[in-house]
């Protein structure tokens, strides 16, 4: 079979599968095995199949995946994270503080967790209610917390930069750093939305918020841990007493002890979060497997070479190239989450912008805000339902999606000044060799 | 025709990917084009402990075989404490790959291809060191058993990092010190945090490359010995490249890190290969049987400078 | 009324979040293994020998031991904008077909780690440093894979037998 064929057959089975509702993992796993015993006969192709479910999970630097789902859900399921937004809230009295609130918390959230959609439920599932009540606008309201969910895969630990990682061979350390004054220009970006929003709809925030003082101690014992945790991560890392898969495991095992100390988690806590932990692993196993799988027929077939090599010969600038994968990540990213499209396109995207000439820690800062717009863009957004399923009765999914786009804007102004000043991301790994 | 899948982790910026196309090319034209080799770089086909696996159930026809236990000899000499010169190294190279012929062969695979990296295992150490038989505490990076116990014996403290973690552990002081090969290690861009080398040459290091012996039966006589002469010409053609890419790569890295490359004097490279040989010796006689493992010896013994 | 296979599906239900407990259970051992290797390292300069190889080995069998529990929880990721257009009937059909799909990649691999458990028993390969057999890791692995296909196969033969339903899948 010519490469071509078997892309584009590949692709379009996929595809079917997708569309008629067939698990991610499970098309991922149906579009290739027809191919594979193509290539190989029956029993080759179960050895082919062992060893890539094997190969793919020995491998140490997935543990960090399983220990920083779990961290995230340990927080969410304390008070730590509740606790994190009424302080931001509660503690700073300025017109609008609910809102501001919420991006701080979401930020200081995603310092710890890496997943957008924890990030959203842990946040959303406290501040929307409260903003709804004191009287925000629905559409700020909503948008504010499922776009400030997404601070979580932007601000390390991050588990797209870590698929990315992984999947591209680049550091983890490297991406995990670069993310950080991207995330931070993210975060005042979000901030100035919120100050243009009041100033356009000055209806939307209300005057007075009829919020309760928080005791000293509960401050402290909601923002100590977010801080410490944040910090034992990145000091582990930076100072060499860790590698990053061990600073995942420190940073899970300190936070179990902070959330039964001074968060409030109960036994029962505990478990749902070793359960909810175990529900995302379940899918993971398989989509790494099946991920690879995929890329295995496709590498067999040469058809990433073959595609890369016949889009490089259409000698288009870099930056044209560029605007391509970004439009094409855009629109793809509407129908996919992003964990199953890092699996199924990065393997043929990579070294097409290695090939532009595109540094790759760069361009893995980039490619996380584009997956960011991803959970955010209909029809297929996690975290737009996340935060419509919160408040289902008050809350349409229409006002979540509006609610959205000046945050999505944002996140386009990002790239924009990533592309203008590739240092924003670059320049902080460089510091710190 | 008949098409040869081989694997190699070896990416295409590396020498030794320009050693297999080589390979391909001899190939196919001893035999007329009725053998084709096709190469699967970076480890796109198995991982690195999976070679035997793949080979067996037909995933690819030519792989590396690690230090695998269904091969227990091969398994604790293919990297032995010992002083070879390399003057005959493929020479060498054929006659170790003989004495492990029947043992591959009881798994269903034929040495086909010798990968020898003698020439290139260095250690690597964050501050400039004066003798590697002192450690004093030092936390070094082991790939496995036998450097383990080196780094035990002269007072160091062996430490196991993921292949994907250990330019993060080197640039961040998680460890003091790696034992690896230029080869590896340039290609990880590790001179810039690691840039003080030993060049020690304490082991013979022969990684095979083995090839499905049905895979290989099914060929023609003709065929199987273009094959053979093919690998044999191919490490001809490789080992002056190779010691000289390593060379460049070590004067790369020991300028771009401003570090220094110190050599071990002939006694002390003597003194430490005596501190672990007894011990290693005893793990090679009980995997290897006496005999084989005597037979190990001699070779390596004739081939000493 | 509840069916002798509804009974059945319960009760394989419980395996199946059992065999997630002790995935859970794994998680725990490899977060306080692994700090602990930190420690000691960092700490006292004793690093742990058997840390690194031991936790990667362990992930095994905690990346599939999973899988029916996130089919069970509906927790994979899916597009259903299309479908969710569709008659309940033609939605029911979909689904049948799905889990006839997902059946037959479970059986597959399930058959490739069974296959994978037996030769690695048979040839008693082990990992390089710590020389631990690896058919210890591929049984929970494979385990895990069989419990999936079985407990998709009786979700299968239910949609089967019962009739449409709006909002299914
Ligand atoms: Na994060
Ligand atoms: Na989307």
């Amino acid at each position: 079979m010519e490469w071509y064929t078997v892309g584009l057959g590949l692709l379009g089975l996929l595809m079917l599968f997708i569309v008629i509702g067939l698990p991610i993992p499970f098309a991922l796993a149906a579009a290739s095995l027809p191919f594979l015993w193509d290539i190989q006969g029956w029993k080759t192709s179960v050895v082919s199949s062992e060893l890539k479910l094997w190969g793919v999970w020995i491998d140490y630097i997935l543990l960090a995946v399983p220990l920083f789902v779990f961290l995230g859900e340990l927080i969410g399921k304390s008070n730590i994270g509740p606790n994190l937004y009424q302080f931001l809230h509660q503690g700073v009295r300025i017109k609008g503080s609910a809102a501001y609130g919420s991006i701080g918390a979401s930020a200081g959230f995603g310092a710890v967790c890496g997943s957008s959609m924890v990030g959203a439920l842990t946040i959303g599932g406290v501040a929307l209610p409260e903003m709804l009540r004191l009287g925000y606008g629905k559409r700020l309201s909503s948008g504010v917390l499922a776009a400030g969910g997404t601070l979580s895969v932007l601000i390390p630990p991050s588990l797209i930069l870590l698929f990315y990682g992984i999947v591209t061979d680049q550091s983890i350390g490297d991406l995990f750093i670069a993310g950080v004054i991207p995330g931070i220009i993210l975060v005042s970006s979000f901030v100035v939305v919120v100050l243009v929003w009041g100033r356009l709809r000055p209806e939307d925030i209300p005057n007075s918020e009829d919020a309760a003082k928080m005791p000293l101690t509960m401050i402290l014992s909601t923002v100590g841990p977010v801080l410490l945790i944040g910090l034992v991560i990145t000091v582990a890392i930076y100072a060499g007493i860790a590698t990053p898969t061990e600073a995942a495991a420190v940073a899970a095992l300190l936070t179990v002890i902070l959330a039964f100390g001074v968060g409030g988690l109960t036994f029962d806590g505990f478990k749902q979060a070793l359960f909810s932990t175990m529900r995302t692993m379940g899918y993971l196993g398989l989509l790494l497997s099946a991920g690879v799988l995929f890329g295995f027929v496709l590498t067999y077939y040469r058809v990433p070479q073959q595609f890369t090599e016949l889009f490089l010969s259409f000698d288009l600038s870099p930056y044209t190239v560029l605007a391509i994968v970004i439009v094409f990540y855009i629109i793809l990213g509407m129908f996919l989450e992003p964990v199953s499209m890092t699996f199924i396109t990065l393997p043929t995207i990579y070294p097409l912008m290695s090939a532009a000439g595109f540094d790759l820690i760069w361009f893995g800062v980039v490619y996380t805000i584009t997956m960011e717009i991803a959970v955010l863009t209909p029809p297929v957004g996690l975290n737009l339902y996340v935060i419509q399923a919160i408040s289902r009765d008050q809350v349409t999914i229409g006002d979540v999606i509006l609610g959205c786009l000046p945050f999505i804007g944002a996140m386009i102004l990002l790239i924009a000044i990533l592309i203008l000043a590739p240092d924003v991301a670059l320049w902080l790994p460089d510091q710190m060799r | 025709e008949t098409t040869i899948r081989l694997s190699t982790y070896v990416n295409e910026a590396d020498i030794r990917y320009e050693g297999f196309t080589h390979f391909a090319d001899l190939v196919a034209e001893k035999t007329g084009g009725s053998v084709k080799v096709e190469i699967f770089p970076s480890a796109t086909l198995h991982g690195w402990s999976e070679g035997v696996d793949a080979l067996q159930g037909g995933v690819s026809d030519i792989s590396w075989i690690n230090a695998d236990n269904r091969l227990p000899c091969y398994a604790v000499t293919s990297l032995y404490p010992a002083e070879v010169s390399l003057e005959k190294q493929t020479e060498l190279d054929a006659a170790y790959a003989e004495l492990i012929r029947d043992e591959a062969a009881n798994v269903g695979l034929v040495p086909l291809f010798n990968s020898n990296y003698s020439y290139d295992q260095e250690w690597w150490f964050e501050e400039p060191i004066d003798d590697i038989g002192n450690l004093d505490g030092k936390l070094v990076r082991s790939i496995g058993p036998l450097v383990s116990m080196m780094i035990e014996t002269w007072g160091g403290e062996p430490v196991f990092v993921a292949p994907k973690e250990v330019f993060q552990s080197a640039e961040r002081g998680v460890v003091d010190g790696i034992n690896m090969g230029v080869a590896t290690y340039s290609s990880w861009k590790l001179w810039t945090v690691m840039p003080y080398m030993v060049n020690a040459n304490l082991f013979y290091g022969n990684i095979q490359y083995m090839m499905n012996k049905d895979k290989f039966d099914a060929l023609t006589a003709d065929e199987q010995a273009a094959l053979t002469e093919a690998a044999a010409e191919t490490e001809e053609w490789l080992q002056p490249r190779y010691e000289s890419w390593v060379d460049q790569q070590v004067g790369n890295a020991v300028m771009a890190g401003g570090g220094q490359a110190v050599s071990i004097p002939e006694d002390q490279r003597k003194d430490l290969i005596a501190s672990v040989k007894d011990k290693w010796d005893m793990t090679v006689n009980e995997s290897c049987g006496d005999d084989l493992a005597e037979q190990v010896r001699d070779l390596l013994a004739s081939h000493a400078p | 009324m509840e069916t002798g296979l509804d009974r059945l599906i319960r009760n394989v239900e419980r395996v199946v979040i059992w065999i997630a407990a002790l995935g859970g259970i794994i998680v725990l051992i490899q977060m306080v293994w692994i700090s602990y290797g930190v420690f000691t390292r960092y700490g006292l300069g004793k690093p742990d020998r058997l840390v690194t190889e031991a936790t990667a080995l362990l992930l095994f069998p905690v990346a599939f031991a999973g899988l029916a529990f996130a089919l069970r929880e509906d927790a994979m990721p899916k597009v259903t904008m299309l479908i969710d257009r569709f008659s309940p009937k033609v939605q029911h059909a979909i689904a049948i077909l799905n889990h006839a799909i997902m059946l037959g990649v479970g059986m597959f691999f399930a058959y490739a780690g069974v296959s994978a458990t037996i030769r690695s028993f048979n040839s008693g390969v082990a990992s390089e440093i710590l020389h631990w057999p690896r058919w210890w890791f591929w049984a929970p692995g494979a385990t895990a894979l069989v419990l999936f296909t079985l407990y998709v196969g009786l979700r299968l033969i239910r949609l089967i037998r019962s009739p449409a339903v709006e909002g299914e899948i």
